[in-house]
């Protein structure tokens, strides 16, 4: 049925197969047949646990197939993206009782073994009318396709196993969650706060409801910053509250239970925008929208009074108001520049750079001369601008030199209103401390991109008479002259100094 | 040859693109007599626009080189080179036509250059070999078939076509590909790249000969030299580089002697990755780590072992430069980046590029 693939053979009957780099015969697509679904999951499972299963859920499928005889089978078929990965993935199938075969189309070839390191070539290709022919050493597995089953679906299916002993030893306690009715959203924020337990809440709802809590589709969700021994144990006995453990990114699964495949290893099946819980008491999966989370401080207190408090006049001071001056201080602050003060010395060095400016900057940075240099503007940022003063924003309008904050550190609106910054009205704290800050009008400013260019003459010029292709010219072609009669005659090999 | 044959046939046509006359192979008398009398060479001033010209499309500030000894032994090789693959017996090992292929070779080997301008100037003339080629006309008729490389047939071979069954063939044949072919040729070849450094490292991305690095390190810690490579590299896209980079490190590495230019080499590729980092926003270890697995997908493996080979250099301490650090914004990304390199291509794989680095750069590397 096989012939074993010899080194530099390079005609095959079997068609799409090619040798790779090393000489192993390869087609576009790997597949791997599987008896059970168990053998199924289990692959998945061990790959997962040995590298990224994104690696081959690019264009996977698995296949519900049967043979000729009946009997239900799975096949995988994924892209042979290399021979690394096929043996990768022909080592955890064999280990799971599946065969391996790479090809494409419907025809496929045994993987290669220890027995012919290149692979098997088909020694004769069969005709038959089915979906899928699986070539190996002593027979020809004929397969026709029951339904294709999507991976995604297959990871929701499946249930969360418990694990052995109550809570895993090992949990990651900053990366526990809470999942409670609604109804006990109270007494557990309450519990929570009062324990001085770092947390954040939020009420989330299923983007499909259930029929499991179709009636009461609103929960409360808790991200548990770190949790007490004591704590975690009370709310693992409370009716109605679910602990789960963060697994990867976007998925949830309940303390005390395993996903049969590894979900950190499957990530690019999950909206980056949504959340999965995998419930393992109550077998079901949700799916969440991304929750917003407030820090549960927010959420329980109460007893605000809307009256305005009467002021204290004190000796001294003018009542309600502490005047202190703004003063820049320095220390490590400011993450992205977002204006440039270039002196007056370094217009040269700016008026080289502009040429290796990037388009963005040209059409965005926005540029006013001021008595210090050339003030620059841009809310995208001006990190490939690299010489002046770099300032950042602390508040709206308001530019600080980096390596400065503005103190006392008022928030950003009281900084705004204090200064009179405007979106128009741009204030400046320049260098060196203590000197005054200074206001611009943002209207005087032009785009540096239409500042940046310089007259220049344009000369009408009539298409080109000359016949010679200048594109061509770059290139260097040979041609032989004449040589003479005897032009080896007398050649002098002598060592040249 | 006359000095006047070889100034407009040879060296003009080889710095700014046209058609190479190709007369008798150049011998060492010729040489010598180029040498002494190289001002009588016509097209001086032609030959210095056109070098400066090449230069302009890497340096900013190029400045026309001056025709010295080098210039003139480069377009010699060069012109016996080409006169060597227009022979029918072009691969004999011995006989006059091995005599003039080992001359060459000899000629076209130079001491390395001594500055930044003798770099630049051989690379003006030596960067146009890849784009070398000829054209061959191949004549059937009833009674057999002719060939001509790169000279035209005559016109009676080319009479009465219908009644002599004449076809005619015509082929454009890469000589730079053909002479990797041929071991007298190729040695001719590797020795005017051994001598151009900066050319052999502006052709990192062909197959053949593998890039030098050995002898090319030096330059890379030349910023006026480097900067543009590294714009040139960047503007082809790390990932098309990044193969045949990693397989030229990796050779350096096996190499005995060669830790100085394998620490060079390694920082510069590493160099290469944090030039390519700030290019793009900043992004967390997840989010480098998508576009890395963009990058390597449907590519080699070694493509995802140049990434491997960033974070173990940068483990090794060879991976950034110091002062990298002094901004907590870009030090926590080039962290971020280094951690999803890692992450790519695996433990244990991580451990022996790390070991291989260990071997290669010697005291340059130390475990940070």
């Amino acid at each position: 049925m096989l012939d074993p693939v010899a080194l530099h053979q390079t005609r095959f009957n079997t068609p799409g197969v090619i040798p790779d780099g090393r000489g192993v015969l390869l087609g576009k697509l790997g597949a791997l047949l599987f008896p059970s679904v168990d053998a199924l999951v289990g692959f998945f499972r061990v790959f997962g646990e040995e590298s990224s299963l994104d690696e081959i859920l690019p264009k996977l499928r698995i296949e519900e197939v049967r043979g000729q005889v009946g009997g239900r089978q799975f096949l995988v078929i994924y892209t042979a993206a290399s021979s690394y990965l096929c043996d990768r993935a022909s080592r955890i199938s064999a280990l799971l009782g599946g065969l391996s075969f790479t090809g494409s189309g419907k025809h496929f070839v045994k993987y290669r073994d220890a027995r012919s390191p290149l692979g098997y070539d088909a020694r004769q290709l069969s005709s038959e009318a089915v979906d899928f022919l699986l070539y190996d050493e002593r027979y020809t597995l004929t397969l026709t396709r029951s339904r294709e089953l999507a991976f995604a679906q297959l990871v929701f299916r499946l249930s969360p196993r418990p694990l052995p002993g109550l809570i895993d030893p090992e949990i990651d306690r900053d990366r526990l969650w809470l999942l409670a009715r609604e109804g006990l959203a109270r007494p557990i924020l309450g519990y929570l706060w009062r324990n001085q337990a770092q947390a954040h809440a939020a009420a989330i709802e299923a983007v499909q409801a259930s029929a499991t809590f179709g009636g009461r589709p609103r929960w409360l969700l808790v991200r548990m910053d770190s949790i007490e021994e004591r704590v975690l144990t009370l709310f693992g006995q409370i009716p109605g509250v679910e602990i789960y453990q963060q697994v990867g990114e976007r998925c949830l699964v309940q303390l005390g239970y395993r996903h049969p495949i590894r979900l950190d290893a499957c990530a690019s099946i999950f909206d980056a925008d949504k959340l999965y819980v995998f419930s393992g008491r109550r077998d079901a999966v949700e799916i969440f929208s991304a929750p917003q989370l407030a820090p549960i401080q927010s959420l329980v207190e109460r007893g605000f009074e809307i009256e305005e408090r009467a002021t204290i006049p004190q000796q001294g001071m003018v009542a309600g108001k502490i005047a202190v001056p703004l003063r820049l201080a320095p220390g490590e602050f400011g993450d992205k520049v977002t204006a440039t003060i270039v002196p007056w010395k370094k217009v040269g060095w700016l008026r080289r750079l502009v040429y290796a400016a990037p388009q963005r900057l040209l059409q965005n940075a926005r540029v006013l001369a001021i008595d210090e240099g050339l003030l620059i503007v841009s809310s995208e940022g001006l990190s490939s601008l690299p010489i002046g003063q770099s300032f950042w924003q602390p508040a709206p309008s308001v530019f600080v030199p980096i390596g400065h904050r503005v103190e006392p550190q008022v928030a950003e609106d009281v900084l705004v209103e204090h200064v009179g910054a405007r979106a128009n009205r741009l204030v400046i704290f320049p260098l060196p401390i203590g000197r005054s800050p200074f206001a611009i009008d943002a209207a005087a400013m032009v785009p540096l991109g239409r500042s940046a260019l310089d007259q220049v003459e344009v000369i009408e010029r009539a298409p080109t008479q000359a016949l010679a292709d200048q594109g061509g010219a770059a290139s260097v072609s040979v041609t032989h002259g004449d040589t003479g009669l005897f032009p080896l005659w007398g050649f002098s090999d002598d060592e040249v100094h | 040859m006359d000095a006047e044959d070889f100034g407009s046939g040879v060296l003009v046509p080889l710095a700014s693109g046209g058609t190479i006359v190709v007369r008798g192979p150049i011998d060492a008398d010729d040489v010598h007599a180029l040498i002494a009398d190289k001002l009588a060479i016509p097209g001086i001033a032609e030959l210095a626009v056109a070098r400066e010209r090449t230069l302009a499309h890497f340096l900013y500030d190029a400045t026309p080189p001056e025709l010295d000894d080098d210039a003139i032994k480069i377009a010699a090789a060069v012109h016996n080179l080409c006169y060597l693959l227009g022979q029918d017996r072009y691969d004999e090992t011995k006989g006059p036509l091995h005599r003039v292929a080992l001359f060459t070779a000899k000629l076209a080997k130079l001491e390395p250059p001594a500055d930044e301008e003798a770099l630049l100037a051989r690379h003006a003339l030596v960067g146009k070999l890849r784009s070398l080629s000829r054209r061959d006309v191949s004549v059937r008729f009833w009674a057999g078939h002719r060939e001509y490389r790169g000279d035209v047939p005559p016109k009676r071979l080319l009479r009465w076509q219908s009644i002599r069954r004449v076809r005619e063939e015509h082929n454009t044949v890469d000589l730079f590909a053909e002479s990797l072919g041929i071991p007298s040729a190729r040695a001719i070849v590797t020795a005017l790249l051994g001598s151009s450094p900066l050319t052999d490292l502006l052709g990192i991305d062909r197959v053949e000969p593998a890039v030098d690095l050995r002898n090319a390190a030096r330059w890379l810690r030349v910023p006026r030299i480097a900067r543009p490579l590294a714009d040139e590299y960047l503007r082809r896209g790390l990932p098309a580089i990044e193969a045949p980079l990693v397989t030229a490190l990796m050779a350096l590495y096996n190499q005995k002697g060669a830790e100085d230019a394998a620490g060079t080499a390694t920082s510069f590729h590493s160099h290469l990755h944090l030039l390519d980092l700030i290019a793009r926003p900043s992004r967390d270890r997840e989010g480098h780590l998508q576009v890395l697995r963009g990058y390597v997908q449907g590519r080699e493996r070694v493509v995802s072992d140049g990434f491997g080979l960033h974070a173990a250099a940068d483990r090794m301490g060879l991976g950034r430069p110091r002062d990298l650090a002094r901004d907590p914004a870009l030090r926590d990304n080039a962290n971020a980046y280094t951690e999803a390199c890692a992450e790519l291509v695996g433990a244990r794989r991580l451990t022996e590029l790390s070991g291989l680095l260990a071997r290669g750069a010697g005291p340059h590397a130390r475990v940070a």
